[in-house]
């Protein structure tokens, strides 16, 4: 019995890491995700993170924005990953302006018929860049709903 | 060296294993020196114990006293990849014990209503141009 136990210990042990990399992976499967692992803690960047505790009433389960100012370069990444990411999308909207994506929403699958991913995106006059990612149980017209009433989140 | 200075060795903590051993035998013998002869069931003693222990030795099987470092093997890798997911996820995720965060040229805030405030900004900022782009409300 004491064998067991220790045998079944060993292997909750050895498994959690496993588990926990796979987690990880789930949600770091967009490339937009490398967007925020690059300028969140550069200077003139603002990004936010939002978890399922404050989202749970919209049945939003994760809240990521990021405003990047002054890093023309970003731009271009970001491009890269949008386009990458809207390879699978359910739905694509995009806004150019000589040729190149200016706003653009993409809905994607999530890991469950239910949830949703959307990825929006924005670039200001000033080249200001703002990108954000939701992921939820929610549709598209439930997100129409988020985004235009301003009293959101309270 | 002779029995008694051997012996004087023994009692002064200066033998060696082979020495005590050899002690032990000259103990045992029946023309053995009264000074060897008085320490006798104190060897005695002592063979007995060495005797209990090799007894006991055997019974634990080889397995059993390489669980410990098998254990031991298992868990330093485990918890060495626990630790570098954490740190991983930790530069992903500055705040990782905040419900919500904000992190403003760098610095991590963990601050509930202004993380609030700027995601819904933030989600202003990205509605505004597809609100004015496609004002039937069809963009979706």
């Amino acid at each position: 019995m004491k064998h067991v136990k220790f045998t079944t210990l060993l292997l909750i042990l050895l498994c959690l890491p496993t588990a926990a990399g796979g987690a990880t992976e789930m949600q770091k499967e967009l490339k937009i995700h490398d967007v925020f692992r690059q300028y969140w803690k550069k200077k003139n960047v603002t990004m936010v993170e939002l978890s399922r505790e404050m989202l749970d009433t919209y049945s939003l389960a994760h809240y990521r924005s990021i405003t990047i100012k002054g890093y023309p370069e970003a731009l271009t990444l970001v491009r890269r990953c949008l386009a990458a990411d809207q390879e699978g999308a359910k739905k694509i909207k995009e806004v150019t302006d000589g040729g190149e994506v200016v706003s653009a929403y993409y809905q994607l699958p999530g890991e469950t018929a239910d949830v949703n991913r959307f990825i929006l995106f924005k670039v200001g006059a000033h080249g200001e860049i703002t990108l954000v990612y939701i992921e939820g149980a929610i549709d598209g017209d439930d997100l129409i709903t988020i985004l235009f009433t301003k009293q959101v989140y309270k | 060296m002779n029995k008694d200075e051997l012996l004087r060795k023994y009692f002064e903590g200066e033998t060696t294993a082979e020495e005590e051993r050899l002690l032990r035998d000259y103990a045992r013998r029946d023309d053995a020196p009264a000074s060897l002869a008085d320490c006798r069931p104190m060897f005695a003693y002592f063979d007995g114990e060495i005797s209990r222990m090799e007894a006991v030795e055997p019974r634990r099987q080889p397995w059993k006293r390489m669980r410990r470092f098998a254990a031991a093997a298992c868990l330093i890798p485990a918890a060495l990849a626990g630790a570098w997911l954490a740190y991983r996820q930790a530069a992903t995720d500055p705040c990782l014990c905040s419900s919500g965060y904000v992190v403003i040229d760098g610095q991590c805030y963990a601050d509930t209503d202004r993380a609030r405030t700027l995601a819904l900004e933030a989600l202003q900022e990205v509605a505004t141009p597809l609100e004015t782009l496609l004002p039937d409300g069809d963009f979706f």
